[in-house]
């Protein structure tokens, strides 16, 4: 848990230090992104648009590196069609976690 | 925390009542802690833990990255890494913001404010109203708002995952569908889909062999094909 928690702050200070290193970054006269920080602004994106991903379809699929059950893959499909379809967020969680629920029901692990 | 198109819309359709606008937001901010404050007790942390690095980080994407890292079985410092690699994004955020974000004392404070939210509303009444100010307070109610929002709707998600059983309920399914909610308006280039399909079929496929928790962060081997996207168009 200590671990935990260290790297817990150490991931807040850093965000605060990117936020605050942006402020000073335009500070600078005639402050505007240069080409370095365009790149880097632009890798974080994309890094965060797979990590994200990644995250998604590992907890979606698996658990404990095996096979998460059909009933857990049936509900984020359904949240995740509804998401698509620009559903309300708090409608789409609750669609999601109904259908996973009922599938459990009804005996579908 | 959200995607900054998606959340650039939602702003732009509010009402010119920012407090309604702000209320919304907030709305979906707490249903979305509920998952991540759920998801933080199934995996064995402290009900207190989520919350408090809400209100400590302030960027929902990177602490339900951290937390779904830590829940796979990876290690704190992997879950570190891969949430700071996500909150790099905030460096151009402060560029954004710095007129509305302000000097001194209180600038430094208002900066814990600025994530994907905050910035988007900020910029958008700025604009509207063609006043630095009135960006600036849009900035600081939203975020203040969502600074008791995010956290609130986190430890109530700990104490439900505490008090009811977390499978039966479904709550394990909202986790995913969160993170493919917050992906998904990003999404609208084919080469970026070709992209996540293939970091997901690559972390999924490694899940079952490798250490625990470093599966996700397998998944940006697909960053190559991003780029190759954005040269061709």
């Amino acid at each position: 848990m200590g671990e935990v928690l260290v790297a817990g702050g150490l991931v807040a200070v850093g965000t605060y230090l990117f936020r605050a290193a942006g402020l000073l970054l335009a500070a600078r006269p005639g402050g505007r992104l240069d080409r370095a920080e365009t790149t880097l602004a632009t890798w974080s994106g994309r890094a965060a648009t797979l990590l994200l991903v990644s995250v998604a379809a590992t907890s979606a699929l698996t658990e404990h590196g095996g096979y998460a059950g059909t009933a857990r893959v049936l509900g984020v499909a359904v949240g995740a069609g509804l998401a698509c379809r620009r559903t309300p967020l708090p409608l789409v969680l609750l669609a999601a976690g109904a259908t996973t629920a009922l599938a459990r029901l009804a005996g579908i692990a | 925390m959200f995607s900054i198109s998606s959340v650039r819309s939602l702003w732009r359709t509010a009402t010119r009542a920012d407090g309604s606008a702000i209320s919304v937001m907030c709305g979906a901010v707490a249903a979305v802690g509920v998952a991540y404050g759920a998801t933080s007790v199934a995996a064995g942390l402290p009900i207190w833990f989520a919350p408090t690095l809400g209100l400590a980080v302030y960027a929902a994407s990177a602490e339900m990255l951290f937390v779904g890292v830590l829940g796979a079985g990876g290690s704190a410092w992997l879950a570190a890494v891969a949430a700071l690699a996500v909150n790099a994004r905030h460096l151009p955020y402060g560029v954004a913001v710095r007129h509305l974000v302000g000097p001194g004392g209180r600038g430094l404070l208002r900066a814990h404010l600025v994530n994907d939210e905050t910035v988007a509303f900020g910029l958008a009444r700025a604009t509207e109203r063609g006043s630095t100010r009135a960006g600036r307070d849009a900035l600081t109610s939203a975020g203040l708002a969502m600074l008791v929002a995010w956290p609130a709707g986190s430890l109530a998600g700990g104490l439900l995952g505490r008090s009811v059983d977390v499978r039966s309920l479904g709550l394990d399914a909202l986790f995913p569908v969160v993170l493919l909610a917050l992906v998904l308006p990003g999404l609208h280039r084919r080469r970026t889909r070709f992209a996540a399909l293939a970091a997901a079929a690559v972390a999924t496929a490694a899940a079952p062999v490798v250490p625990a928790g470093l599966a996700p962060l397998l998944g940006l081997a697909a960053l190559p094909l991003m780029r190759a996207g954005r040269r061709r168009g």
